[in-house]
């Protein structure tokens, strides 16, 4: 009897898998993958994605059925939940074969059915791949009934694989530029690892991951026992390294990776200026791109020849009237709406970006902002377009120029935002972000709080649009929609709200990887919406969280009481106070 | 005290040797990223020596060697909203290819990079992501005009010229404006200047008509090739426009603009802007009195399959008009080129209408490659980078797919033959060009 | 929160702001009117305009409405529930029309078009609630506002990988076209369907929430959800039904904004969406009527607004500062009447 439930909750773990299988093959990701080698004439991207729900629901039926069953079971329960998974996926591949449904279903077409069917038509292609599922449902279970020592480097080392032949575009002009080319034809063939090359890498990442915990052990030790003096050398030398390779990243990276650095910093420094507002202070912001466009316009109206003003004043000197600007609208924005509460709030915020956008774009402000054709002529951040840097014979235009500034803009922010964290104002804003009618009767003014999170969020965000408007030379309406602020949240979320590194991780996530993978940037904003779901589900604290936060977040979740609203909700049913 | 002294002094040797290391490979790689050409100094097949040519060309070469593909690359919106218009321009190129088959003894390889339309960064993201790549030899694109403002400096930089099939914004050929593309931008798109001129002198000339408003869309195609109309038609016949209105893009009742256009009851409304609000426009303006005996235009921005489902019957029985390119191009047109796009393609017919520009964009920088490049006594084909700019800015007489093509000193390559049509039997047929004005 | 001197700058601000949103309307207005380039059936025109497009708003602003009353939550992604059951619909919409069976059998066709999208709306809802809502009920308010941002981008781009980024053309049906003449005002016929439409469903609906079982149960959980449960109230159930319920009432406007404007496209949820919980916002939200009220309203605004504010005043292109119209009503109503015209202040 209990064997049958097990092997009933597999199977259904197994229809999940399947349903995620026929969803990535619909939705049109299996197939904008199926190009990419993983490893040439072996594994493409879109095939290790078809791979991954089987693989996974075998691991996970493995680890339920192993609380409660014999060792065998598992084993059986993961490749039963990969066989099913794969046969919801093959009865799919059947139907398609069989009726047209390209009028409904875009993406079926007849090269997914091909590609899903291994190429061998509707019915072999069904057998194999409730096969294949069975197998990697298998896999998926031996990973699990495998000894963390031995699982961690086999999945590290498969990740690792993916992960090098991902970078194959960006690694090859670079390996090229440093006149290293032959590593690169050594590595890759046909724009994936060669047989060959996925092996080594594998069994380098793999190697690696054995050898961390050993190798970590012993450095602490012999730092340990080596006494102040050393660790402290050590300390300045790892931050002297990190110095380093910050400053010559540019050059490191080449001009087309400086140019998704640049992308990334950017957001970074929005981020971390969200990450005040809605992570110190809980204010969800949903209309954040309102003072990145502020700062853009600001900028662009005081330095371009121009604009309507034609002021044509150099960049810096602009930059503090911009902050000074920046801050304003932030207060601006602000105090209206002070006695809002979280939907409504984010609502409201929401409204104003959206306002914000239309304006900027209207041909009633045409005069001042130059309508949908922007302003032009924005000066560069140092006044000239190349910077040749004497010592090294650098030269540096375009992104990797910006990236200075902007790496000087995030540090600062990052700066000041991790010392009003741990200040008063930072404990203010954790109590009213827990309780706010308890935070004023304690004598917190929430009104100043507020209105101080919202001016310096604006001042960041409008730092950043500075930088933006420089980098690019003009200015178009264009660039500022909602989805900026919606992809600014997400990046906060996934890194953690409050959290500084996190704000780092999430942009790297969710900016550097639509760079890296071009066909995934067509499916960008569906990652976006599946990533905070996800995270809030199952890790609202965020990847790299905050303590405070990840205590505040699981403690509420569990405690039934506080549900009530008597404690730890913001109380007030989201309207005025 | 030491300690520092001791710090410092290892920081100073490493980012000597870090400048060092830049110096020897990368510093090169601030210089526009011409391949490092070090021909063998062997005399090439024309008798021609490929050292000597590469050295004098101001970008340098692109390097081809035996049996690798010439690699062009396309920066067009091919994801998004707008991705029928880049894929439709794509599906031009590789015809292209596929019809030419090899050029100079190399086959030829599409490298296709996503410029986006609405954001002008992704223009830029993709300028550089081509750069990036020392191996490609020329950029057919953007698709969207703002996207190719940011993108042509890095381009320029780098010595790669760009032909666009779609651009048509006036500016990006006009020297005095800061859109100016420069010595390395070409189009074989005409310019909206010519189609607003054209829709002008339709509606002075053909209509009779003697007032008109706009709606434009917020997007600078739409906004520039109205006034360009606005003016043209005042310039042509003295026209008079009564008022100039703008929608926004995912807006759906439009009555409440008409009503006000209504008021002065123009003769013509010309709104050049895209799906889904052409449209609706069509359809909701049957509705507002006032506006019964107005003639309704639009532009290519609606002259495809989805404004013919969606009202297309409408535009038929009042008779609307479009303006676009004239698409009659004759000769291979529809003999050869259209099965071969409808077999590439899957779909029943061109999704947009700057597939045959982009078709001879592709074919043009192919003859500039067999004219000025150089192959060495191994086969090595050498493209000389500015060489090949100055072909193509030299072109003249040629003879495309769009029409017979000559580039003028800014730029604009494109036929410049603007086409009126209407909606016949659930199709688009021309009814009047300026081909035979 | 009475402090003399900290709230000076708050105060400046928010009384500069009355006003300069008093004169702007009252200058607006005069200049339009006394500038007289619409006349009096044209204002009419676009009043009957705005409620129609109001009685669309009002339609989706109920289903926010309703969850916001038991879950105190906006639910950001009933905007594309609203698109979802429009899109499905249309497929089936397509098949009818074409063997002619549409046009040949309005009723029974609409009926099951009908049908079609608010049962797939109401499916999306009720998955909505169990994935992504239920389990993060207790969580602090900021996690299910997130989590249906999240929804809300993942339903509106799977059904654009799934369905496709071109927009779809819902058939024509001949007994919609031309207009009706009621009591001398020429009404379109797709708009007298799409008002009256609204207001029988609203009546329905108000009547369940008022008369029935589940409506009492509705309104108890609203209240208070734990003294309902021990009430022996399933709470869990209710919740369930009241997104069903707002899943059926957006599948309904999903076809009827469909057969109004004729197209259907993945994003078409979006603004909509966030209009109908700015009407809903107006109107008071937590109350039924409340919503109808700010549907009509905001409907109104909107298309009358943008002309009869600033065309007068010289403003070029008017029509395209509707969404600002828009969005400023909203901020001004939550700014200086946070509950609405109809709302409450909520105990709790």
């Amino acid at each position: 009897m209990r064997q049958a439930s097990h092997l009933r909750g597999a199977a259904i773990l197994g229809l999940w898998a399947g349903a995620l299988m026929l969803y990535l093959s619909t939705v049109g990701i299996v197939l904008a993958f199926a190009e990419r080698n993983t490893v040439t004439g072996v594994l493409t991207l879109g095939r290790v994605m078809l791979a991954v729900p089987p693989l996974a629901v075998g691991y996970v039926a493995a680890r339920r059925i192993h609380a409660v069953g014999g060792p065998g079971s598992r084993l059986i329960g993961g490749t039963l939940a990969g066989a099913v998974g794969g046969g919801l996926l093959a009865i799919g591949l059947i139907i398609a074969s069989a009726v047209d449904i390209r009028e409904i279903l875009v993406r079926v077409s007849s090269g997914l059915i091909d590609f899903v069917g291994f190429g061998q038509g509707a019915a072999i292609g069904a057998f194999l791949n409730i096969a294949f599922g069975a197998v990697l449902g298998l896999t998926g279970a031996a990973l699990h009934a495998a000894p963390p020592r031995f699982r961690r480097p086999i999945v590290a080392g498969a990740l690792g694989v993916v992960v090098m032949s991902m970078l194959e575009p960006f690694l090859r002009p670079r390996l090229q530029e440093f006149e290293l080319g032959f590593l690169s034809r050594l590595l890759y063939e046909s724009r994936g690892l060669s047989i060959a090359s996925a092996l080594v890498v594998f069994g380098i990442v793999a190697g690696a991951v054995v050898a961390w915990r050993p190798t970590r052990a012993t450095v602490r030790r012999r730092l340990g026992a080596a006494g102040p003096e050393a660790q402290s050398t050590v300390r300045w030398a790892s931050i002297l390294v990190l110095i380093l390779l910050l400053l010559s990243l540019p050059q490191l990276a080449g001009p087309l990776l400086s140019q998704v650095l640049v992308l990334v910093g950017l957001y970074v420094l929005l981020g971390l200026g969200l990450n005040i507002v809605v992570g110190y202070a809980g204010l969800l912001d949903l209309g954040y791109v309102a003072f990145y466009a502020v700062g853009s316009y600001l900028t662009a109206l005081l330095t371009s020849p121009t604009s309507s003003l034609g002021w044509a004043l150099p960049f810096w000197v602009a930059l503090p009237i911009v902050v000074v600007g920046a801050a304003a609208t932030g207060l601006f924005i602000g105090a209206p709406v002070l006695r809002l509460r979280g939907d409504y709030l984010a609502i409201v915020t929401l409204g104003f970006g959206e306002i914000a956008r239309i304006l900027f774009l209207s041909d009633a402000l045409k005069p001042w902002f130059g309508g949908t054709q922007g302003i032009l002529s924005v000066a560069p951040i140092f006044g000239v377009s190349a910077v040749d840097v004497p010592l090294l014979g650098w030269r540096l235009t375009g992104p990797t120029l910006t990236y200075y500034p902007l790496l000087l803009f995030c540090i600062v922010a990052a700066f000041v935002a991790s010392r009003l964290k741990y200040s008063r104002t930072g404990r203010a804003w954790n109590a009213m972000r827990e309780d706010e009618d308890v935070a004023e009767a304690t004598g917190i003014s929430t009104v100043n709080y507020k209105l101080l999170a919202f001016a310096l969020g604006a001042s960041v965000g409008c730092l950043g649009g500075a930088v933006f408007s420089t980098h690019l030379q003009s200015v178009f309406p264009g660039s500022f929609n909602i989805l900026v602020s919606i992809t600014v949240l997400a990046i906060v979320i996934l890194g953690g709200m409050g959290s500084i590194p996190g704000v780092v991780v999430g942009a790297l996530a969710l900016i550097g990887l639509p760079e890296l993978l071009r066909e995934f940037a067509e499916f960008k904003l569906l990652v976006y919406g599946a990533v905070l779901v996800i995270m809030m589900l199952l890790r609202p604290e965020g990847l790299i969280p905050d303590y405070v936060r990840r205590r505040e977040l699981h403690d509420e979740g569990t405690d039934p009481i506080a549900g009530t609203g008597a404690v730890g909700l913001p109380a007030g049913g989201g309207g005025a106070s | 005290m030491q300690k520092y002294m001791r710090w410092s002094a290892i920081l100073v040797v490493l980012m000597l040797a870090l400048a060092a290391c830049q110096s020897g490979g990368g510093a090169a790689s601030e210089e526009p990223s011409a391949e490092e050409s070090a021909p063998p100094a062997s005399e090439g097949a024309g008798g021609e020596d490929p050292s000597a040519v590469c050295d004098a060309d101001e970008f340098g070469c692109v390097e081809v060697l035996e049996g690798d593909s010439i690699r062009i690359a396309s920066a067009l919106s091919i994801t998004g909203d707008t991705s029928f218009l880049g894929n439709d321009s794509n599906f031009g190129i590789e015809i292209a290819i596929a019809d030419r088959g090899e050029v100079a003894g190399h086959e030829i390889e599409l490298v296709k990079e996503d410029a986006g339309c609405g954001d002008a960064a992704s223009g830029q993201t993709a300028a550089q992501a081509i750069v990036a790549d020392p191996t490609i030899v020329s950029v057919i694109g953007t698709t969207c005009s703002r996207t190719a403002v940011p993108a042509m400096p890095v381009l320029a930089d780098a010595g790669l010229v760009m032909i666009s099939p779609s651009n048509t914004a006036p500016s990006l050929t006009n020297p005095e404006t800061e859109d100016f593309g420069g010595p390395f931008y070409f189009r074989t798109a005409y310019n909206d200047r010519v189609q607003g001129a054209a829709v002008a002198k339709f509606a002075c000339e053909e209509l009779g008509v003697t007032t008109a408003a706009t709606i434009h869309d917020g997007s600078p195609y739409a906004e520039q090739l109205q006034q360009v109309f606005v003016d043209q038609f005042a310039e042509q016949c003295d026209g008079t426009t009564t008022s100039q209105e703008a929608i926004n893009v995912g807006d759906t009742e439009f009555r409440s603009v008409l009503e006000p256009i209504a008021v002065d009851e123009p003769e013509l409304l010309y709104f050049p802007i895209f799906d889904p609000e052409g449209p609706l426009i069509t359809q909701q303006a049957q509705d507002v009195a006032g506006l019964e005996n107005t003639i309704l235009m639009g532009s290519d921005g609606i002259k495809d399959q989805g404004f013919l489902d969606t009202a297309g019957d409408v535009a038929e029985e009042i008779g609307m008009y479009f303006s676009g390119p004239d698409l009659s191009f004759g000769g291979t047109y529809e003999s050869d080129f259209l099965p071969a796009y409808v077999e590439l393609s899957g779909e029943d017919g061109p999704i947009a209408p700057y597939h045959a520009h982009g078709y001879d964009a592709a074919n043009i920088i192919f003859d500039a490659i067999e004219a000025v490049g150089v192959e060495d006594a191994e086969g090595t084909l050498f493209i000389p980078k500015d060489a090949l700019r100055e072909y193509i800015a030299g072109l003249t007489d040629y003879a495309g797919l769009t029409g017979t093509l000559t580039c003028d000193e800014n730029g604009d390559c494109g036929a410049e033959d603007v086409s009126v049509a209407q909606v016949v039997d659930g199709e688009y047929s021309e009814i009047w060009t300026t081909r035979d004005q | 929160m009475a402090r003399a001197g900290r709230l000076s700058l708050v105060e400046i601000i928010l009384w500069g702001l009355r006003i300069a949103v008093v004169i702007g309307v009252v200058a607006g207005t005069w200049a339009t009117l006394s500038a007289g380039r619409l006349e009096g059936d044209q204002w009419r025109t676009l009043v009957i305009l705005g409620i129609a497009q109001g009685s669309v708003y009002a339609l989706i602003a109920l289903g926010y409405t309703l969850v916001y009353g038991v879950l105190l939550m906006i639910n950001f992604a009933h905007g594309d529930v609203f698109m979802f059951g429009a899109m499905t619909a249309f497929f089936v919409a397509d098949a009818l029309a074409g063997g002619g069976f549409l046009n040949a059998n309005p009723f029974l066709g609409l009926a099951v078009v009908l049908l079609v999208a608010m049962l797939s709306s109401t499916l999306v809802a009720v998955l909505l609630e169990r994935i992504a809502y239920r389990p993060l009920r207790r969580a602090p308010r900021l996690v299910p506002l997130i989590t249906a941002v999240g929804a809300s981008l993942f339903i509106s781009n799977s059904v654009r990988g799934l369905y496709g980024e071109q927009v779809k053309a819902y058939p024509r049906l001949d007994i919609l076209e031309g207009s009706l003449d009621i009591l001398g005002i020429p009404i379109l016929k797709t708009q007298a369907m799409v008002i009256v439409s609204a207001v029988v469903l609203m009546l329905i609906l108000y009547w369940f929430v008022e008369r029935t079982r589940t409506g009492r149960a509705m309104r108890a959980v609203s209240e208070d959800k734990d003294t309902a449960a021990l009430m022996g109230i399933n709470v869990d159930r209710t919740i369930t039904t009241t997104f069903a319920i707002g899943g059926l009432l957006a599948g309904a406007a999903g076809v009827l904004y469909a057969l109004v404007f004729g197209q259907v496209h993945w994003f078409m949820g979006f603004l909509p969406g966030i209009k109908a919980f700015t009407a809903a916002v107006l109107g008071g939200i937590g109350n039924i009527v409340g919503a109808m009220l700010g549907g009509l309203s905001l409907g109104v605004l909107e298309q009358v607004g943008p002309n009869l504010l600033l065309s007068g005043a010289g403003v070029p292109s008017p029509n395209q500062l509707r969404d600002v119209v828009a969005f400023s009503v909203l901020v001004l109503v939550l700014i200086f009447r946070p509950y609405g015209i109809l709302g409450r202040p909520e105990t709790r």
